[in-house]
């Protein structure tokens, strides 16, 4: 058959990857970011293909449905299933199986070309139906409460209230996660937001509490997958890339060890230990990052330790109290729940 | 204002520059991009090609009720404002598309709506973290604005004059960036936030995923980056013409000079894109009103004291 020239060359850039964590990935999703061939995008609407890792029990599949349904068509979908998982979430149904994420990046690259090449999208998982009804309920039909409030098109009006100053702002609820960029596994964040700032926050967890954290892992390793995914939160992604890379590589190759300190020097450079001081965590964050940092300069080649079970992260709402919901979104990343898991059998 | 290259020739002169300097622009993001992730940079010529012929295959995805109209508005006018801004700039002596006596206040202008430009994407998707992510501009927005007026207001002074034209001009025997050391630095602060780069992407954000651009796909997603890199080309030609001396140096042709200038000037800011971290609203606006602005007024001071002396 005949291929476009057109077709010829999208054919030849990187596929767009979104990459969810599901439980026990262990941030082993960014390990994607060190394939040339494929590019970890932030959002769903800039994704070719879905790569799902770990399990996805009750409402992080249904998180998992949602967000499915947002990459835009031709879509395809590669889970890397975790072993003695049999049941695949609606969203995964049918989608290329993968043992490792080494083995995913391969399946992402090869379906995202094939759709290239006119390979059928997967279908919508979910009805295309607003997921919260609204028309035609409410005083005035719009599926408010009187004139303002509710819910309409799903989304609760902003109303006003008083903040912390004094003031009387506005005040969003909102749902934030479970796959933002930097958010840890299995957690979304409900949310009020008043000028940016959150005033209320209860932190979910999504995890079943059934099974360890995930496999075996170096603590070097984990530290370069953290390291990673701090870059592409701090919209580093080249570095991003770079740190993937130091990640899957042998640690006792002669060259590894150099690209992790250049790594690691780069980092410094690009002023994010400084940015994090400030945050209103008292430097808890970038205390962590620094750590990270130190260990990485000074690492030697560790054993793969499995994982203890992973801590629950549903306490720590305060912690957030006060804060912007970005600087939120670094102090919950720092916190870190998989390398605590790690480093609790270390 | 006069149009130095006739009605006829000055959009296709605007179009060839935007047009040609933003694929030069995105193949040098990708070549930076390489080198600091530490990749091969074969393909890069072809990359942005590439990556806009994928992405165009892609649907066009919208949320409920977006407001179309306003969005691709906000959209077309973005690049809109990076041509206007690249017509206000003398290409090299005698030669632009709409040079005038008031061309700085035209770029500021420019600088202005390409706010409201970024805060009416991120309001028309009706999406959650496009709406953040454009109150977050805003607010950095405003703090960044100033900065611009005072460095460019003081590039001006030696000239007398308000033409970009006359800018370069005065800058026969001593380019600004000399003459007025804080300019050029404070400018590309204004650059980096107007097109959303780097440490002051704070209109997108991975921390929101894309921010503003968060909904876009297909079609969309493309006109966004092409109206950014287009962006980064005008602010690179309009700092090598009010701070590097436009087409002036030794040697070479005027069009060279003012090429190779636009080009550095891309450089360091492609550069700043991948080696900085992304700063914190809070900390730049405290930033911007403590240290910025005092040194932008002591850029507009210190000229405005050589011009009377």
């Amino acid at each position: 058959m005949a291929v476009s020239p057109w077709r010829r060359l999208a054919r030849g850039a990187p596929v767009e990857v979104f990459a969810a964590a599901g439980m026990g990935a262990g941030l082993a999703h960014v390990e994607l970011a060190s394939v040339p061939d494929l590019r970890l995008v932030a959002s769903p609407r800039h994704a070719t293909v879905l790569v799902a890792v770990g399990r996805f029990p009750g409402p992080l599949g249904a998180a998992l449905a949602r967000l499915h349904d947002q990459l835009p068509h031709p879509r395809a979908a590669v889970w890397v299933r975790p072993a003695g998982v049999v049941e695949a979430p609606a969203a995964l149904d049918g989608a290329d199986l993968a043992q490792t994420v080494a083995h995913a990046s391969a399946s992402a690259v090869a379906v995202g070309r094939a759709l290239r090449d006119g390979a059928p999208s997967r279908p919508d998982v979910l009805p295309d139906a607003p997921p919260h009804p609204f028309e035609g309920l409410g005083d005035h039909r719009q599926g408010g409460e009187g004139m303002m409030g509710g819910v309409p098109w799903g989304r609760p009006m902003a109303m006003t209230g008083p903040d912390r100053d004094g003031l009387s702002l506005d005040r969003s609820e909102v749902r934030m996660g479970p796959f933002l960029v930097g958010m840890p596994e299995g957690v979304t964040v409900d949310a009020v937001l008043q000028g940016g700032v959150v005033q209320e926050a209860s932190v979910v967890d999504l995890d079943d509490g059934e099974g360890s954290g995930g496999s075996p892992t170096s603590l070097r390793r984990h530290r370069l997958r953290w390291l990673t995914e701090t870059c592409r939160l701090a919209g580093l992604d080249a570095l991003a890339a770079r740190a993937a890379t130091v990640a899957v590589a042998p640690v006792d190759a002669d060259h590894s060890d150099r690209d992790g300190a250049a790594l690691v020097r780069a980092v410094r450079r690009s002023g994010l230990v400084t940015t994090w001081r400030d945050l209103g965590d008292g430097g808890a964050a970038a205390a962590r990052l620094d750590e990270v940092l130190g260990r990485l300069e000074s690492s030697a080649a560790d054993e793969p330790v499995a994982p203890a079970r992973r801590p629950s992260l549903g306490e720590l709402g305060h912690h957030v109290l006060g804060l912007t919901w970005s600087d939120a979104l670094v102090v919950l990343h720092s916190l870190d729940p998989s390398a605590i898991a790690l480093e609790a059998d270390a | 204002m006069s149009t130095t290259v006739g009605w006829w020739a000055a959009p296709l002169l605007v179009l060839a520059v935007l047009g040609a300097g933003a694929y030069v622009v995105a193949v040098l993001d990708g070549l930076v991009a390489a080198r600091v992730a530490g990749r091969s940079a074969a393909g890069s010529l072809l990359g942005p090609a590439r990556w806009a012929a994928a992405t165009l295959a892609s649907q066009a995805l919208a949320t409920e009720r977006p407001d179309v109209a306003l969005r691709r508005t906000a959209l077309v006018g973005y690049a809109g404002l990076a041509a206007l801004g690249v017509a206000v700039v003398p290409l090299w002596d005698g030669v632009a598309a709409a040079d005038g006596p008031v061309g700085i206040v035209l770029w500021g202008t420019v600088e202005a709506l390409a706010i409201v430009a970024v805060f009416l994407r991120g309001w028309a998707v009706n999406g959650l973290l496009a709406l953040m992510a454009a109150y977050r501009f805003v607010a950095v927005g405003f703090a960044y604005l100033l900065l611009s007026m005072f460095v460019l207001i003081a590039a001006a002074l030696p000239a007398e004059s308000l033409g970009v034209g006359a800018v370069v001009d005065a800058q026969r025997g001593l380019w600004n960036v000399v003459r007025q050391p804080l300019g050029l630095p404070l400018f590309l602060v204004v650059a980096l936030g107007t097109v959303l780069w780097g440490p002051m992407a704070l209109g997108l954000g991975t921390d929101l995923g894309e921010g503003s651009a968060s909904e876009d796909s297909g079609v969309d997603r493309v006109l966004w980056r092409v109206g950014r890199a287009a962006m980064v080309v005008a602010f690179s030609v309009m700092a090598a013409a009010v701070f590097l001396g436009g087409w002036h140096g030794p040697l070479l042709p005027g069009p060279v000079w003012m090429v190779a200038k636009a080009l550095a000037v891309a450089a360091v800011l492609v550069v700043a894109r991948h080696r900085l971290a992304r700063v914190r609203a809070e900390r730049f606006v405290t930033v911007a009103w403590t240290v910025l602005l005092p040194l932008g007024f002591l850029d507009l001071a210190m000229a405005g004291v050589e011009t009377l002396a």
